[in-house]
């Protein structure tokens, strides 16, 4: 055990590190330009959503067949993103990870954020986005409920649980760092604020161990991770369509949205170390753990990959087949390959500890990662539905202006949320890595 | 405080009364009045049936006219008239709206200039005599003609223009009526019977009859480029037009007609020739042989004589007295004219519902401007209107009195349903000024028929309009005739491409290009709307390197026209076609200047040209095309042929985990007969017509998203063309509903597939499941963004879609409900036949069979037992309610 005094000299630095740039960290002119260039995209998103509410959906380039477009592409990709943050804070929470410590903050925020825009996408597809709330079960008047068995309605209670779920884990996690906000900040109102955020934070042994059995039992329904890109997935696989109708849909999404979360989270992590400095903190070990896990979750999905293909030549059906062989040498193969070049090509130069350990090379693999993972959903989705059953309904699909500028809004307002919790909210958790160093006996990991 | 300076609570009350007030409009019309006497029948809710005619070209078209309030709002075939039998054809379909459509022309103008009718009526009875000129279109009516007779006393000479040959004449006055039902085997050299025009529901509705009977070897086809017969033939040859006149002559030598010695043929052309005398000689009398215009008039005198000999004249091709009227000057009676213009004979032109001025060859223009007075009378402000000192608007059939023909001779009197919605004036109104006499179109009609009929005119005439048709009117057959001498036609075979032109599928000659519906209305072979194409074989696109949708320019004796090149499976070699009633420049609404106006190369009125040239011009057109992809891709059980008795159905588990649809009655179902189908889009117009589906526009309908219900896929195949409608399959385990999160799409109690409009929130999930693909979607607020005009024509038993709904066949759910009200207050059951939709109704081969599949004995559960039955898609597993009886092979 360490005295007082010990530990002080230990954790003042770090936490003065954290909480300064929270708290006093003159605003750079870098952050400035950033908040507004990502509130200038996030214009083009609002931009984006009055065209589309002035005009219909008419305006994007969907059509029959080819319903969903960006839209549901989006839906389904950032809510994938949104996996990898819930996964490495509460999966690795559990399993009593300690390296977690230096990622969850920002890895949660960024789940929190992604799992906001994805909700965005599925009330603006929609033909009369003015009743949205149609799909939740509200009492009403003329006794009508959502038709439970739509996969669609799955999706509804899975994004929300999802996001309630993210919204709170983070929010706990965050208390404690609050309170020592409260506790260092210099100005009135900051105090006032973190103040009411830490809900009275005072670090008792007994608020600890509340605390921790609450964190834990959160932490433990992140089970559910698993059955929201499984209900993504059942909106394809419950269809007949010969490109979605397949039991290897949940396990693939599943798989697939990790993957590109986790390819998230190293570029975040890449970008945050390099803005804040936090080498010491976000450590080239971490970087090389993540990268070890993109990989395998790299892999998994190519496996998956595989066994879509076992499934469509062993399931013997004339359109699973054809459709295969669409996306493998059709006129809609470029997608595929392109996907495939991307997201599991470039993977392999993370089989070289070089590359894994360095934060710009894996960044890179991680960025060609999210854009592969993004063609592989636009691949699936508008692909399965230009190419099915009868030939007379094939049609195309591309996308128009006015779903480019909901595309890049979207990004743009991912980034302005991500800028102002860089500013506002400790990015990484300042008590649990601390804990962590305690118990290391002073010594950061890696 | 002043007064005049209010106070702002002042002020925002007077904004809250001005912006109230500003909400209600007009408030009610001034001389609104209530009804003190309830007409006659009309009862709010209950449609009314007025059986009257459209004429197509001039040939009546019966139909019966359902009308709402006053409002026509759909048109059925009339079931007791010889040439419908219920059946319409898309034209006829269509043409309710038509009478709504804002681009009608509703004002007399002289020039310019809006003028009064009286002027213009004043004007015409100082004008008639001997330096009076009349050119119509065909006239068939019997009033028209005795109103021209009576022109033609005073010194008026009449001539007929008519852009398309459709009645195959053999003589002056004299036509030929082909009775296919009667036939075993059907020879057509370049005739596309089954084709649209004023005989197709006549020809198709006795074809069917024919082929119901006989599955194979019914139908023989040599023609230069596919058309609905060929496509429904069981030998086609796809030959040049210049080669028909060969392919006739060698008929007619193998029967000892013409000349003894039989010309050349190739290979291919000899086989079939070979085949088509072995099955004449076979079925003797029940042998048909019928040549198109485009083998030329020595070919129809051959043929003739060759369906005299064997027997087939008088049985399965009639000739009667021509039911159009023969104008004074027979065939030659527009060249006479044209002379006579040229000439400065010509003082004064009228010009009755027809548009010469874009139809006729070039030279009418030019003529056109020598005659110093010039009338047009016509439903639009086109070309021809454009070039006269006066227009005045004619009225709709559905609008006023007047009589005319069906093919057979069958006499309709038209009876209006509606008052000219715009100002219209009837054709007889017209002439009835130019006599100096004025009077109503009803009392021009009745005075017709007041002289013909002797007594009991009253009786009659009341019967004639409930019946829809005069008893006895058909025409006279006509025993015997001088044989037409054949006379030696077609040129030597120069160099370059042949041309075949022929009238639009959708617009016609150009008559219908003002009528959005049926602008969007896909082609049968190649589904382009809103345009017209050049069609080329495969052989000639690799040789100028154009694609479908590329810019080709086609040059006729020195005369080019450019338009979108279309590569057609099945058209002859060296051989292009070019479909006339596009490129139109005034009087075609919303397409105008759509497409290449092929008149503008068509050598004086002929059907065929030679030695033109093709070159691709850098550039494509962007085509509006429904289909994108019209080959099966191997997927040959979605279309299915078998020959005679094999079975269609295929075996496939039927095992569920889901429970089976409850065994309630009535179960609606629909069996669609492929083998029948030809093609002809009749349906697709009546379902539009019927569920008051928007038109989208050709930008629309080229982002995939035309709103037909109901559409006809075509698959080019090796062996030919193949068509399936597809509607909603309304499946048992449907897909869609189990997508819809929020109850939209749900299952009827008799087993329909329902939207319900009013609960859709547009997440489009129904349309992702959906294996057909036969849910619409309103991606903009199309019904809004129609015409107010016609919105009386929207059915009131169905609702207007908005923005962000799906949409789909519902099997004309009104209908079914009309019918269901009937039954439940007689308290019976719903009768077999009671429920027809829309599609069945108008499908002149009757192809659709709809009914109660609970009941043994209804026509779809007999149709459900046939070996033929199969389920497009069935190995879902959906168990559709729509299912299929598959082509029988034809050879």
């Amino acid at each position: 055990m360490m005295d007082a005094a010990d530990r002080h000299a230990l954790f003042e630095p770090l936490t003065r590190q954290i909480a300064e740039i929270t708290l006093h960290r003159r605003i750079r002119v870098a952050w400035w330009l950033a908040l507004l260039a990502s509130a200038a995209l996030t214009a083009l998103f609002v931009v984006g959503i009055v065209w589309l509410f002035a005009e219909g959906v008419g305006i994007w380039g969907i059509n029959i067949p080819v319903t969903w477009g960006l839209d549901i592409v989006n839906a389904v990709w950032w809510v994938g993103i949104a996996h990898a943050g819930t996964l490495i804070s509460a999966l690795v929470l559990l399993m009593r990870q300690t390296w977690r410590n230096a990622l969850n903050r920002f890895a949660e925020a960024m789940t929190l954020f992604a799992v906001t825009i994805a909700l965005i996408f599925p009330v603006i597809h929609l033909g009369r986005p003015e009743v949205f709330y149609w799909m939740l079960p509200i009492p009403n008047a003329a006794g009508v409920w959502p038709q439970f068995r739509s996969p669609l309605l799955w999706d509804v209670f899975a994004y929300l649980s999802y996001f309630l779920l993210s919204a709170t884990f983070w929010y706990l996690g965050l208390m404690p760092d609050f309170a020592t906000l409260r506790d260092r900040a210099r100005a009135r109102w900051q105090a006032w604020i973190y103040g009411r955020l830490a809900l009275g934070w005072r670090g008792s042994a007994v608020a600890w161990a509340r605390w921790r059995q609450t964190y834990l039992a959160v932490a433990a329904c992140a089970f559910i991770v698993v059955s929201v890109h499984s209900a993504v997935a059942m909106l394809f696989a419950s269809s007949l369509l010969p490109g979605w109708h397949s039991t290897i849909f949940p396990p693939m999404f599943v798989v697939g949205a990790v993957f590109s979360g986790l390819a998230t989270v190293v570029i975040l992590a890449a970008v945050l170390r390099w803005s804040f400095c936090l080498d010491n903190v976000i450590t080239d070990e971490h970087f090389d753990i993540l990268s070890r896990l993109m990989l395998g979750a790299g892999l998994f999905t190519g496996y998956t990959y595989g066994l879509a293909l076992f499934h469509a030549w062993f399931g013997g059906d004339l359109h699973a087949r054809h459709t295969v062989v669409l996306r493998l040498a059709g006129s809609l193969a470029w997608q595929t390959w392109l996907s495939v070049a991307l997201s599991l090509g470039v993977l392999q130069a993370l089989w070289w500890a070089r590359v894994r350990r360095s934060p710009a090379g894996a960044a890179l693999v991680g960025a060609a990662v999210v854009v592969g993972m993004w063609l592989e959903r636009y691949a699936i989705i508008t692909g399965g539905l230009a190419r099915d059953f009868l030939p007379s309904a094939w049609r195309d699909y591309a996308p128009t202006l006015p779903e480019w500028l909901l595309q890049i809004g979207a990004f743009g307002l991912f980034c302005l949320l991500f800028v102002l919790f860089t500013r506002f909210v400790p990015l990484i958790s300042i008590f649990e890595v601390k804990a962590e160093a305690a118990a290391n006996g002073g010594e950061r990991h890696g | 405080m002043p007064a005049h300076d209010p106070s702002r609570r002042a002020f925002l009350t007077g904004l809250a009364a001005a912006a109230t007030l500003g909400a209600c409009g007009d408030g009610p019309p001034r001389e609104a009045v209530a009804y003190v006497d309830q007409p006659e029948n009309v009862i709010p809710g209950k449609p009314l049936f007025f059986a009257t005619a459209i004429p197509l070209q001039g040939y009546a078209q019966p139909v019966l006219a359902e009308s709402h309030m006053g409002r026509p709002t759909k048109l059925e075939g009339n079931p007791r008239h010889p040439a419908s039998r219920g059946a319409t054809d898309a034209f006829t379909q269509a043409a309710v709206a038509e009478l709504y459509g804002p681009d009608r022309s509703r004002a007399v103008l002289a020039g310019d200039d809006a003028a009064a009718w009286a002027d213009f009526a004043a004007l015409a009875a100082a004008a008639a005599g001997p330096g009076l000129r009349i050119l119509t279109g065909t006239v068939t009516s019997p009033t028209l003609a005795r109103q021209l007779g009576m022109l033609a006393d005073r010194g008026v000479r009449w001539h007929v223009h008519e852009p398309i040959a459709t009645a195959a004449t053999v003589g002056p006055g004299i036509a030929l009526l082909s009775r296919l039902d009667r036939a075993r085997v059907v020879v057509s050299v370049g005739d596309d019977l089954l084709g649209p025009g004023p005989h197709q529901v006549w020809n198709v509705a006795r074809w069917a009859e024919a082929r119901r009977r006989q599955a194979g070897g019914l139908l023989l086809v040599a023609e230069p480029t596919p058309t609905l017969t060929g496509t429904a033939a069981a030998d086609r040859l796809a030959v040049p037009p210049s080669r028909l006149d060969a392919l006739v002559r060698a008929i007619g030598a193998a029967f000892g007609v013409g000349g003894t010695t039989a010309p050349s043929l190739s290979e291919r052309e000899r086989a079939w020739v070979e085949k088509a005398v072995r099955r004449m000689g076979a079925a003797g009398a029940r042998a048909l042989l019928a040549v198109g215009p485009a083998a030329g008039a020595e070919a129809a005198a051959l043929a003739l004589a060759v369906n005299r000999v064997t027997g087939a004249l008088g049985d399965t091709v009639t000739m009667i007295r021509s039911p159009a009227v023969t104008p004074p000057d027979g065939a030659g009676s527009f060249q006479a004219l044209l002379d006579a213009m040229q000439a400065g004979v010509v003082e004064r032109l009228l010009i009755l519902d027809s548009n010469p001025a874009y139809t006729a060859p070039p030279a009418f223009r030019g003529a056109l401007a020598r005659v110093p007075m010039r009338y047009h009378a016509g439903p639009y402000r086109d070309e021809t209107a454009r070039l006269c000192h006066w227009h005045v608007p004619l009225a709709h059939a559905l609008e006023d009195w007047s009589d005319a023909r069906a093919v057979d001779g069958t006499v309709t009197v038209i009876q209006p349903l509606i008052r000219p919605l715009g100002g219209g004036v009837s054709a007889h109104t017209v002439l009835s000024a130019f006599l100096g006499a004025p009077a109503a179109p009803l009392e021009t009609v009745q005075a017709t028929w007041r002289a013909t009929w002797d007594d009991g005119f009253e009786d009659r005439w009341a019967e004639a309009l409930r019946e829809g048709f005069v008893a006895g009117t058909d025409a006279q057959t006509v025993a015997e005739i001088a044989m037409p001498q054949p006379r030696e036609t077609g040129g030597p075979a120069g160099e370059g491409l042949d041309v075949v032109f022929l009238p639009d599928p959708s617009v016609w000659d150009g008559r219908y290009a003002a009528v959005p519906w049926l602008q969007e209305l896909p082609k049968p072979l190649t589904k382009v709307t809103w345009d017209n194409v050049i069609c080329l074989p495969a052989a000639q696109a690799v040789r100028v390197g154009a694609g479908n949708g590329d810019l080709v320019e086609v040059v006729v004796d020195g005369r080019s026209v450019s338009g979108a090149a279309w590569i057609m499976p099945g058209q002859a070699a060296d051989t292009l076609t070019l479909f006339l009633g596009y490129g139109r420049t005034a009087g075609a609404g919303l397409a105008a200047g759509r497409g290449y106006d092929a008149y503008a190369v068509r050598p004086d009125g002929a059907v065929t040209a030679r030695g033109a040239t093709l070159r691709r011009l850098g550039g494509a057109s962007g085509l509006a095309v429904t289909q994108l992809h019209q080959t099966l891709a191997g997927r040959t059980d979605i279309v299915r042929t078998v020959g005679s008795g094999e079975t269609a159905a295929t075996d496939h588990p039927t095992a569920s985990l889901h429970p089976p649809w409850p065994d309630l009655r009535p179960a609606w179902g629909m069996v669609i007969d492929l083998d029948l189908c030809t093609g002809c889009n009749a349906c697709v117009v009546a379902c539009q017509m019927e569920n008051s589906v928007p038109y989208v526009g050709p930008e629309e309908v080229a982002r995939g998203r035309a709103m037909h219900w109901l559409r006809v896929d075509v698959y080019h195949e090796a062996d030919g063309a193949v068509f399936a409608p597809v509607p909603c399959m309304h499946c048992e385990q449907a897909p869609c509903e189990l997508g819809c999160p929020v109850n939209a799409t749900v299952h009827g109690p008799d087993g329909l597939n329902q939207m319900v409009y009013a609960r859709c929130i547009g997440t489009r999930t129904c349309s992702s499941y959906c294996p057909w693909k036969v849910r619409r979607f309103n991606f903009f607020d199309y019904a809004g963004a129609l015409p107010d005009d016609y919105r009386p024509q929207r059915n009131p038993d169905v609702t207007v879609r908005g923005r962000g709904v799906m949409e789909k066949c519902t099997y004309c759910v009104q209908r079914i409900s009309a019918a269901r009200i009937d039954a439940r207050v007689e308290g019976r059951a719903v009768a077999e036949g009671a429920v027809r939709t829309a599609c069945q109704q108008a499908c002149p081969a009757r192809a659709i069979a709809f009914g109660d599949l609970g009941n043994p004995d209804s026509a779809v559960s007999r149709a459900r037992a046939d070996v033929r039955h199969y389920a497009m898609l069935g190995e879902l597993g959906t168990r559709p309610r729509t299912t299929y009886l598959a082509r029988r092979r034809r050879a």
